[in-house]
């Protein structure tokens, strides 16, 4: 009886993961049979290098939508990503105790605001700012990028944070006991060794930018054009999606599903990636070369 | 001749809990002190005391003197730095520093920005720090490569090597051989037998046995008081205190 119960326990489990991961593959799969015959059919270069998106003339150029994420990508990591690790930094060597117990919460907070928040905040506080202050509309690839630079900051924070914890207290100590500043200890020994995982919260905070739709909808402009400047309003691949697919139909909701594909397959490579360089450092520390 | 350091009267907290109790210890020149007792004596606090590493322990306070030549480390106008470069420390995990072997040595007197070195001036301190911690001959052909790589007990030697590079004056072993096999503790051991001709050491040793090796004195700590200090032949032979026979003999411990 109890061998049963063992046994069942295990196979319940077993169930639960396998449907986690079922449903990665039902979505991939999905995708793909949906979007896959109209990239067939126009062609993957005249897809992803078209310039002209005017789905309801047969014209599936995604050129412009791939410049405007890769911009807001960039723009976001070059806002966040300076402000997100020197926070790390500061949570992980500087702050005392009482400040991190008040830093840490509010960082996550910031994780839990739905993004269509950040959108709204935008669209009435950053984009009117720069529409006064810079001109241009407004909505603007450096309105995306700012918002967006703030959505990750949480993730690149945690990451950054923990992989700096995680580094053995000797390391520190011992840069330390030979008459380093601690500022010297953090630049020369603790940033380095704790480098890939910095690395990696870099590249998962990148992903999450690349893949937000909602916010970035809202203060993008969603103009489907190369842009010339960062005032210049663009179109992501995300925010193609959810603009068209609430009325497209036939071909245009598969090129949409084929946009997805894009996408997918951009974060797929950032992911990997990210979890390459975490296992490789990983496997470095034990090995000996 | 006049101790290297003193300790005068020194009582040591962790935010409530009181470590060191009224501790008075000389630490004389170029001689090996060894500082032994049973685990949560105060021993690893006394070391780090004498290079005020105990300060990146939040709420660890000290309050008496430890005077360095006759200076106290305390003083505001000390440079905890300089003291740092000065009282050098060996822990007891080996912490080689996540980059090449050659660059391990040299990271201290690189960064020491007083005096900036020339490649060659390096790699003969390099040199010479290696040797001295007996590790030369078996890394001279692959300086380059990553310490990690080192096993366990080259590792810690490099770590030796490392405060040695340094030219400090008193060198602070906190239990190095803790977790090492006897050829690498045999071999630390030789080398600092050699060292103490030009530097000041303090060991915590990791037993009784070894600070019947290697150390010119001992004294014996118990719950964060000084039992008692000597010779390390006269303590061992005729200790004047049944604790220290009873902890020597390995009665308890």
């Amino acid at each position: 009886m109890k061998k049963f119960r063992e046994k069942l326990s295990g196979r319940i489990f077993l169930a639960l993961a396998i449907s986690s991961v079922a449903a990665l593959a039902l979505i991939t799969v999905f995708i793909l049979v949906q979007g896959l015959p109209i990239i067939k059919s126009v062609g993957l270069i005249d897809f992803v290098f078209g310039m002209t998106w005017a789905p309801t003339q047969g014209e599936f150029g995604i050129f412009p939508m791939i410049v405007g994420s890769v911009a807001v990508t960039l723009g976001a990591a070059i806002v966040g990503v300076p402000v997100g690790v020197c926070c790390a930094i500061f949570l992980a060597e500087f702050a005392p105790a009482a400040l991190r117990n008040v830093f840490r919460p509010a960082i996550q907070l910031l994780a839990g605001i739905p993004s269509v928040v950040y959108g709204f905040w935008g669209l009435l506080f950053v984009v009117p700012l720069i529409r006064d202050y810079l001109g241009g509309p407004g909505l603007s690839i450096l309105a995306g990028s700012i918002i967006l630079g703030i959505m990750i900051l949480p993730t690149i924070i945690s990451i950054a944070e923990v992989s700096l914890l995680a580094l053995p207290r000797q390391y520190k100590e011992g840069a330390l006991a030979l008459g380093m500043t601690h500022w010297q200890a953090i630049k020369s020994v603790l940033l380095p060794a704790a480098k890939s995982g910095i690395v990696a919260a870099v590249i998962l905070g990148i992903g999450r930018a690349i893949g937000e739709t909602m916010a970035v909808i809202m203060v993008l402009g969603n103009a489907v054009a190369l842009p010339g400047s960062i005032l210049d309003p663009v179109r992501t691949l995300t925010t193609n999606i959810g603009i068209e697919m609430g009325y497209a139909a036939g071909e245009h909701q598969q090129a949409l599903f084929a946009t997805g594909i894009v996408l997918f397959v951009v974060i797929m490579l950032l992911n990997s990636t990210a979890q390459y360089i975490t296992r490789g450092n990983k496997v470095n520390r034990g090995k000996k070369k | 001749m006049q101790p290297k350091m003193v300790i005068n009267h020194l009582e040591f907290y962790y935010t409530k809990k009181q470590a060191l109790f009224d501790l008075c210890l000389e630490v004389p020149e170029n001689k090996i002190l060894a500082l032994i007792g049973p685990a949560g004596s105060g021993i690893t606090t006394a070391l780090r005391a004498l290079n005020r590493l105990y300060e990146l322990t939040p709420g660890a306070r000290a309050a008496g003197e430890v005077l360095l030549d006759g200076k106290n480390i305390h003083d505001g106008d000390v440079s905890v730095t300089r003291l740092r470069r000065r009282v050098g420390m060996v822990f007891d995990v080996p912490t080689p520093l996540p980059m090449s072997i050659i660059d391990n040595v040299t990271y201290g007197p690189r960064l020491q920005g007083s005096a900036k070195k020339s490649k060659k001036a390096l790699a003969a301190l390099a040199e010479q720090a290696l040797t001295q911690a007996t590790l030369w001959d078996e890394v001279k052909d692959r300086l380059n490569t990553p310490a990690m790589s080192l096993s366990g007990g080259q590792q810690q030697r490099l770590c030796i090597a490392r405060v040695l590079a340094l030219r400090p004056e008193v060198i602070l072993l906190d239990r190095p051989c803790s977790g090492l096999d006897p050829i690498s503790t045999a071999k630390i051991e030789d080398s600092l037998t050699k060292l103490k001709q030009e530097f000041t050491i303090v060991i915590a040793p990791h037993n009784v046995q070894q600070a019947g090796r290697v150390a010119d004195r001992v004294a014996f700590l118990l719950s964060g008081r000084l039992i008692e200090e000597g010779r390390t032949a006269e303590v061992f032979a005729n200790p004047r205190d049944e604790r220290t026979s009873d902890y020597i003999t390995g009665r308890f411990g």
